[in-house]
């Protein structure tokens, strides 16, 4: 368990250095505060990913919910209603389709791969039926900075999209760690069955974590919305496998009831970190994509293969 | 009722001759010139296939092999039938505002077409969804319910092309537009990937006056088009010795994939960067990049003539050059060839293609407007409406 957690973020350091030996130049201010942008918008966007494994289930809809948050977002404000109502309603209908997934998954039975699959279908369809493919509109100048690698938060020269991942972080592994929901989360996931006979609400936990899920995408969505300056409903694409990635290379169980958002933080940068290193070394997206999968093999061989911690006395 | 036709007379004179003006502005003077570069050179079956073109039209071919095949006219023997005519639209995606500036222009083409009784009802459209079995059986559908003309934008090169076979057999014109297919019954219509990537990668070693780094900006993988705009772009660069290819970045034709992308290609190349030849509406996203990094802005050429380009060239004062791929002049240029082969006219070959629009500083004026936005995601239409003149697209064709 934590000689998986110690090796990720001992990654961290070495890939630095390694990138910092590798590309002359690299390791200058912009540089690093750009990664930290394009790290935050994946680590952003896997809290929800991160939170549904941790179940057992997995969550397919993040790409689709991040597309809807985009295209609102930019239609809406650009339509005249103020940013923060429309930060509320595109969080809130989020909220609802992921609280959607959540319920239906439980009710039927079905694995949330199914369910968040056909929600994603739905829910990119009814964006194209709604706009009719016009995805007019605009973002306040603000929105742009706070994702813009030459932003500031306050007096600290870092955009505040960075900053807000971190504090989200720190938030999320205190809840994981010391809080009643925490508990009941890894416990959901560690034995779903034991959990029931322990009368804990399984079904709301489902519901909670699909809905925190879907309300963690759609800020993507809005914060990408700043980064690119423009709406896109297919702009949450790459985010399906990425943020499983993340979630992987950081080491947390596909099986449930093991890993932390901790984890997953160490996973965005540790990807993100590796893909620039194979944009300097010159690579390909395609050759980047194989390294990537040996990636996650190798960390896989190298935090080695623990039982499911259900069938661990 | 004199003066009411007497008027639609002068209206339609005075139009031709802005279109005629505004054509041969587009021909004769274009503002980049790939004389003098060497470019991609056919084998000898494809450069027999040239020949049954025009002289005149074979410089706008150069590289065509890379995105479409030529062959004789599949419609050489067809009669067409008599107006008013059934026009369809067999469309594989309309998610996007391309497509939708394209519908639009089509139903407004039909309806014009409606008014002078030449067309029998509103324009009847099918659409995929990227799914090219569901477009196949679409097309089918649109045969058997008594088209008589239909354009469609095909999602792949090979999978229409039994439901094409079968309309060819039964008199119902099809004619690709954008996107050409490989079986030979269809006509294609176009515009030269190669030949357009050709033009903006010489404009961008032209404004760097033929030194300086430069890195690409790519398309979507594994597609015709991201190939032959790839090796366009290389092609061009390699006559230029003090121009130095520093790199390539996958823009995906998105802006935040390119601007993704083009961050982590700042953060690992330090050096100083002069050009980017982009393959498609990724160069506001690199130029923010650059902004962001506080670097200094590179020459920076469009591809598609989106309007947030025109915004942001104007908003910062930088040096214009664009091709123009708006879907409303694709879908005209694609009705035009067919309301010219129902009026009798024959194509010399089965895919015609085009040269581009070019947006410069010359015309720019009359490109941009004031309501444009960088974050706007519209395509600044041809001030003519138009891809080429009609004097331009005369000679695709013989008189029948």
């Amino acid at each position: 368990m934590t000689k998986s957690l110690l090796i990720a973020y001992a990654l961290i350091p070495v890939l630095f250095v390694l990138i910092m030996v590798m590309i002359p130049g690299f390791g200058t201010w912009p540089s690093i505060v750009s990664l930290l942008v394009i790290a935050s918008l994946l680590g952003i966007a896997s809290i929800g990913q991160t939170l549904t494994v941790l179940l057992g289930g997995i969550d397919l809809s993040i790409p689709a919910i991040i597309g809807l948050a985009n295209v609102l977002t930019v239609r809406w404000y650009g339509a005249g209603i103020p940013f923060p109502l429309v930060v509320l309603m595109v969080v809130g209908i989020a909220l609802a389709i992921g609280a959607l997934n959540g319920i239906l998954s439980r009710l039927l039975d079905a694995h949330p791969l199914l369910v968040t699959l056909a929600v994603s279908f739905m829910v990119l369809g009814a964006v194209l039926v709604y706009t009719e493919g016009q995805t007019i509109g605009t973002v306040p100048d603000y929105l742009l900075a706070a994702v813009s690698p030459a932003g500031h938060t306050g007096p600290i020269p870092v955009p505040p999209i960075v900053v807000m991942w971190f504090a989200l972080t720190i938030i999320l592994v205190l809840l994981e760690q010391y809080s009643v929901i925490g508990r009941l989360l890894f416990a959901t996931g560690a034995n779903e069955h034991s959990a029931r006979l322990a009368l804990v609400p399984v079904n709301l936990i489902w519901t909670l974590a699909f809905a925190a899920s879907a309300g963690c995408s759609a800020i993507a969505g809005i914060l990408l919305a700043g980064f690119s300056g423009g709406a896109d409903a297919s702009v949450g694409q790459p985010y399906l496998f990425m943020t499983v990635a993340a979630v992987v290379v950081g080491g947390t169980a596909l099986l449930g009831g093991s890993g932390s958002y901790g984890r997953t933080f160490a996973g965005t940068l540790l990807i993100t970190q590796i893909t620039t290193l194979l944009i300097g070394l010159g690579f390909s997206d395609r050759i980047q994509q194989i390294m990537l999968g040996l990636l996650i093999i190798g960390l896989v061989a190298l935090y080695g293969r623990e039982s499911h911690v259900r069938n661990q006395i | 009722m004199i003066w009411k036709k007497l008027a639609m007379l002068g209206a339609i004179l005075f139009a031709a001759l802005q279109l005629s003006a505004g054509g041969l502005q587009a021909a004769d003077n274009s503002a980049v010139s790939l004389e003098g570069i060497k470019l991609a050179q056919p084998s000898p079956e494809q450069a027999k296939a040239l020949e049954l073109l025009p002289e005149a039209l074979r410089p706008y071919y150069v590289g065509y092999w890379m995105l479409a095949q030529i062959g004789e006219n599949p419609y050489a023997n067809w009669q067409p039938p008599k107006a008013p005519w059934k026009f369809c639209y067999n469309d594989s995606y309309q998610g996007n505002s391309w497509r939708q500036e394209a519908l639009a222009r089509y139903k407004a083409l039909v309806a014009d077409y409606q008014k002078e009784g030449r067309a029998s009802g509103d324009l009847v459209v099918t659409n995929s969804n990227n799914d090219i079995n569901v477009q196949l059986s679409q097309l089918n559908n649109l045969v058997r319910e008594g088209c008589n003309v239909i354009l469609s934008i095909p999602s792949s090169p090979t999978g229409l092309c039994s439901g094409i076979k079968d309309a060819h057999d039964k008199g119902v014109l099809v004619v690709t537009v954008e996107s050409p297919v490989t079986c030979p019954d269809a006509i294609n219509v176009g515009f030269n990937e190669y030949f357009v990537a050709a033009k903006t990668a010489k404009w961008v070693a032209d404004s760097l006056g033929g030194k300086g780094n430069v890195f690409l900006v790519n398309g979507i993988p594994g597609l015709a088009p991201t190939l032959a705009r790839h090796q366009a772009a290389l092609d061009v660069l390699a006559n230029f010795p003090d121009i130095k290819v520093v790199g390539e970045v996958e823009g995906q034709w998105t802006p935040s994939i390119a601007k993704t992308n083009t961050l982590k290609f700042l953060a690992t190349h330090p050096q100083q960067i002069d050009g980017v030849v982009d393959s498609g509406l990724a160069a506001v996203s690199v130029w923010q990049a650059f902004e962001q990094f506080g670097r200094p802005l590179p020459k920076i050429n469009g591809f598609v003539g989106e309007c947030s380009y025109l915004a942001y060239v104007k908003e910062k004062g930088l040096p214009v050059y664009s091709a123009s791929q708006s879907g409303s002049a694709a879908i005209r240029t694609g009705f035009e060839v067919a309301t010219r082969m129902l009026d009798g006219q024959k194509p010399v070959v089965s895919t015609l293609l085009m040269p581009l629009p070019e947006i410069t500083p010359a015309n720019f004026d009359q490109w941009y407007k004031p309501d444009m936005t960088v974050q706007s995601s519209c395509f600044a239409d041809p001030p003519d409406g138009r891809r080429v003149s009609p004097e331009f697209l005369d000679q695709y064709f013989t008189k029948g």
